[in-house]
């Protein structure tokens, strides 16, 4: 049994349910002879890989989607070797070099270029150019984002290459301008609303129209994530009732923990149980900037907006050092430790202003 | 051996060093000029003791030593080669001990005189009366220790006593310019078999002159043995030798902190010590308290000597406790002091307070500390602050760059653990806030690949200086245990999830693929509530109950 959210994935670009002009224009474009690198950027679940499959069976028919998954091995420059998965068809081949970490320059050097320079063997099919599918570009280092850069120039005969970001921000300007972007907005609280009941018609559930809001407004417009939590909260209780408790991320409730607790003492002893508590997030897996921004969207709603300037402007400077860094809790800490200090004195200023009155 | 082929550049170098103190002497001379003429007497007459010096030792070695140096020392100068660790007051003070490196002059020549703990003499006198009864089994010695604690020529003169003929060996490979000019063959030779050759053959025919038999003493290893897997060549070496000869052999090693220098873990590890039956004597560090009584009879051997300043008891006690139990570095910077020291830093101090220049030369002197990481920790995490009587400010007692300066190599390591363990001694979360602000700031110094070098000096220098400065309220009193990485607690944890997320992942998104991203934020949480049934393993779910 597969989950829902891949069950319920569009398999064509004419079963979209939302960005239906998109949509057709990208139907457009796979007509065309001349077909360009593409970059597909916008939020996480709001439908960027989807929009990548449904090309690729538009480019190559139902073929593409029989799909074998392959663990590839290469050689480090210090003779160390690194496994990556892959996943492809007889057209394409998905990868994401970041998986190979400070190796990622090789993989993009040496196992794309080796796919990219092959041509299509089978004459059968009309297109002559195979697609790479990278994803998680955003996370290359440097050297591998410019590798990258040259590899789209000189194979562009013979492959095109379809990006997947989260943030175009982190993508060197050389990669972008060799891209058609295509931005991929998160849908609205409407559209995941019509998608919500539109599967539960289909496996004959009855939706109540609260719950199915409720769902999409905790979902924070992550499709993925609203259609996990239908299924989890069809799992827990069934039939659904309008007020029923839906079910959030585990590590959003966490970090919530982990706010009140920030909220509630500001020593350097808090401070390291915060740490720990951080440490345990990421040792979860869970990105560090998704950390960072859930954290501070829930700091902020509990402080005084008085001192709100202030916190963002620590926010933005440690997130960017965040991303720059190679340690994030280093900067984690660092923002929870900057708030501390400033709720602190902002505490105290009110207290001494009492004490005068 | 060959080991005459190397003096000549041995000698140039020590000419060279003669010729540069002159000509420093002929620079103060001129500053000093003004002051009195007296000086440019006592200048002179110090050049032509060079002279008499050189020439003194000349004789004194060619009286003392072999015949074989015999042609070479008619048109060069000589100066004693071997490097001596050793002092003691010399019973006859001459004039010669102006220029010369006092080293070679103040070397023991007894074994009373030696500054080694007598057990250790004991000891090493013993694996040689060993090594007669049962030439087999006590066949290789391993004598390791600190810099400068003398263990060279205390071999040397227990071998002697035992009445061996010393054979070293000498792997240098600079060969004296003249050699080359005169020649353009130099033999080039493979190091690796000339030290087989030094071990097997050396040993091999009986001496005509003597009855007296050879100890092989090895010092500089040839660099081949030192590179990737050249070790089991040594080993190999080393095995032959055990094989087909019966001659002693000792090797000295210099203990090192760092672990790639670590000769001794590298060509000596228990498994081969073991299997070629190596004995194994490890010295210690010459005690402060007899480095100090070393200085003080040099310096009552010079006290009627009027070209030097005797240094204040103070000095000596200071150099004593810098050189870390370092003979040959103690008596370095005594001659300094003796020639230099007093007199300028004199000349200098006027009207400064006392104590200032005292201080000075104790920083100035003195080899480079090294401490264990967890003292250097604690020097950062508890700073000190003194009255500084120049700017009547408070000011750290040990500056941070100096701290930095000792952990350059342990960057990475040094911040980690810095950041493990500084948040337990701040009380206010401002502090505390500005050193993670500043971890912060050399992290991303430290990710920069391209000029490391540089930014990752800084980075700790960052560190330490920030830990060190804004903790003004000072540590909290008790006593609080350092702290491993604080990483490491989460590192199964993390390894575990990541297992699991190769697990599941073929299953997802109909074979693409999902991202480990993805997979941690919205899917892992989901799919165990939807599909209990496979979350079995207790494991998870106690991480799961946890978070």
């Amino acid at each position: 049994m597969s989950l829902w959210v891949d069950k319920y994935r569009p398999r064509e670009l004419s079963k979209l349910d939302y960005h239906k002009e998109q949509a057709a224009d990208l139907k457009r474009l796979c007509e065309q002879q001349d077909f360009p690198h593409l970059m597909f950027f916008g939020p996480s679940g709001s439908g960027k890989k989807t929009r990548i499959q449904c090309m690729l069976r538009e480019l190559y028919g139902t073929s593409a989607e029989r799909l074998r998954n392959e663990t590839m091995t290469f050689t480090t420059p210090s003779n160390k070797k690194v496994d990556i998965m892959t996943v492809s068809s007889n057209y394409h081949i998905e990868l994401n070099p970041s998986d190979a970490g400070i190796y990622d320059r090789v993989i993009i050097t040496d196992i794309i270029k080796q796919i990219a320079q092959t041509a299509n063997i089978d004459s059968g099919s009309e297109r002559d150019f195979k697609v790479i599918v990278l994803t998680e570009i955003d996370d290359l280092t440097k050297d591998a984002q410019h590798a990258l850069r040259r590899t789209m120039e000189k194979y562009v005969a013979t492959c095109r290459i379809i990006l997947c970001v989260n943030s175009t921000s982190r993508v060197i300007p050389a990669i972008k301008s060799r891209c058609l972007g295509i931005r991929v907005s998160a849908p609205s609280i409407e559209e995941i609303v019509a998608i919500l009941h539109k599967i539960c018609r289909k496996e004959n559930l009855t939706l109540p129209n609260e719950l199915a809001l409720n769902i999409a407004k905790t979902s924070d417009r992550n499709l993925r994530r609203a259609i996990l939590m239908l299924e989890a909260a069809k799992v827990q209780k069934y039939p659904f009732t309008s007020n029923q408790q839906v079910p959030d991320v585990d590590w959003k409730i966490f970090l919530h923990e982990t706010a009140n607790v920030i909220m509630r003492e500001q020593t350097p002893a808090n401070l390291e149980k915060i740490r720990d508590r951080l440490y345990e997030l990421l040792s979860h897996g869970i990105p560090s900037d998704i950390i960072f921004r859930e954290l501070v969207k829930i700091l902020t709603t509990k402080c005084d907006s008085e001192v709100k300037s202030q916190i963002y402007g620590y926010a933005s400077l440690y997130e960017h050092r965040m991303l720059s860094g190679n340690k994030p809790i280093y900067h984690l800490e660092a923002f929870v430790a900057q708030f501390m200090s400033i709720y602190k004195k902002y505490l105290n200023d009110i207290t001494m202003d009492f004490d005068d009155d | 051996m060959s080991e005459d082929w190397f003096k000549p550049a041995f000698i140039e170098n020590d000419i060279k060093q003669c010729l540069s103190a002159k000509t420093e002497k002929e620079i103060k001379s001129k500053a000093r000029k003004k002051n009195s003429e007296t000086n440019e007497e006592s200048l002179i007459r110090k050049s032509k003791s060079l002279e008499q010096t050189s020439n003194a030792v000349d004789k004194k070695r060619r009286s003392g030593n072999d015949i074989e140096n015999e042609d070479q020392n008619k048109n060069k100068q000589k100066v004693p080669k071997k490097r001596k660790k050793e002092i003691v007051a010399q019973s006859q003070p001459t004039i010669e001990i102006s220029e010369v490196k006092w080293l070679d002059i103040f070397t023991p020549k007894t074994i009373n005189e030696l500054l080694v703990h007598p057990k250790k003499i004991e000891e090493i006198k013993h694996w040689f009366q060993l090594n007669r009864k049962h030439p087999d089994d006590h066949h290789i010695l391993l004598l390791s220790g600190p810099a400068g604690c003398g263990k060279q020529t205390c071999t040397k003169m227990i071998a002697s006593e035992e009445g061996f003929n010393i054979c070293e060996f000498e792997s240098r490979l600079d060969i004296s310019d003249d050699l080359v000019k005169n020649d353009y063959n130099v033999p080039y030779e493979n190091q690796k078999e000339k030290f087989e050759n030094f071990l097997l053959t050396s040993t091999r025919f009986q001496s005509l002159f003597t009855t007296k038999s050879r100890l092989l003493i090895v010092k500089d290893f040839p660099n081949v043995f030192l590179i990737k897997e050249g070790n089991e060549e040594f080993w190999s070496s080393l095995r032959k030798f055990k094989k087909y000869s019966n001659a002693p052999v000792v090797f000295i090693i210099t203990e090192s902190k760092t672990k790639t220098l670590d000769l001794e873990y590298f060509l000596f590890p228990e498994n081969i010590r073991k299997e070629l039956g190596i004995s194994k004597i490890s010295m210690n560090p010459i005690t402060t308290t007899m480095l100090k009584k070393a200085m003080k009879q040099i310096c009552t051997t010079l006290s009627n000597n009027e070209h030097f300043k005797i240094p204040t008891q103070e000095t000596i006690d200071n150099i004593a406790l810098q050189s870390l139990g370092d003979i040959q570095a103690a008596i370095y910077n005594l001659q300094l002091a003796c020639q230099q020291g007093p007199q300028s830093l004199k000349s200098k101090k006027s009207d400064k307070k006392q104590n200032v220049p005292v201080k000075k030369a104790k920083k100035e002197i003195g080899r480079d500390e090294q401490i264990d990481i967890f003292h250097g920790l604690g020097k950062v995490m508890y700073p000190k602050l003194e009255m500084d009587s120049m700017t009547e400010r408070m000011k750290l007692t040990n500056n941070p760059e100096n701290v930095a300066e000792l952990f350059y190599d342990r960057f990475k390591t040094f911040t980690e653990l810095l950041y493990s363990n500084f948040l337990k001694n701040f009380t206010e979360i401002k502090g505390a806030a500005a050193v993670s602000d500043t971890l912060s700031m050399s992290n991303i110094f430290q990710t920069e690949y391209r000029q490391a070098e540089n930014l990752h000096k800084i980075s700790l220098c960052m560190a330490i200086r920030s830990a060190m400065v804004h903790n003004s309220e000072g540590a909290p009193s008790g006593f609080r245990p350092v702290k491993g990485f604080a990483s490491k607690k989460f590192k199964n944890m993390g390894m575990n999830n990541l297992e699991e997320y190769k697990k599941q992942r073929i299953g997802l998104n109909g074979g693409h693929r999902v991202t480990k991203k993805d997979f941690f934020a919205d899917y892992k949480m989901f799919s165990s509530i939807i599909k209990p049934e496979e979350e079995e393993s207790d494991e998870n779910e106690k991480i799961k109950s946890k978070l």
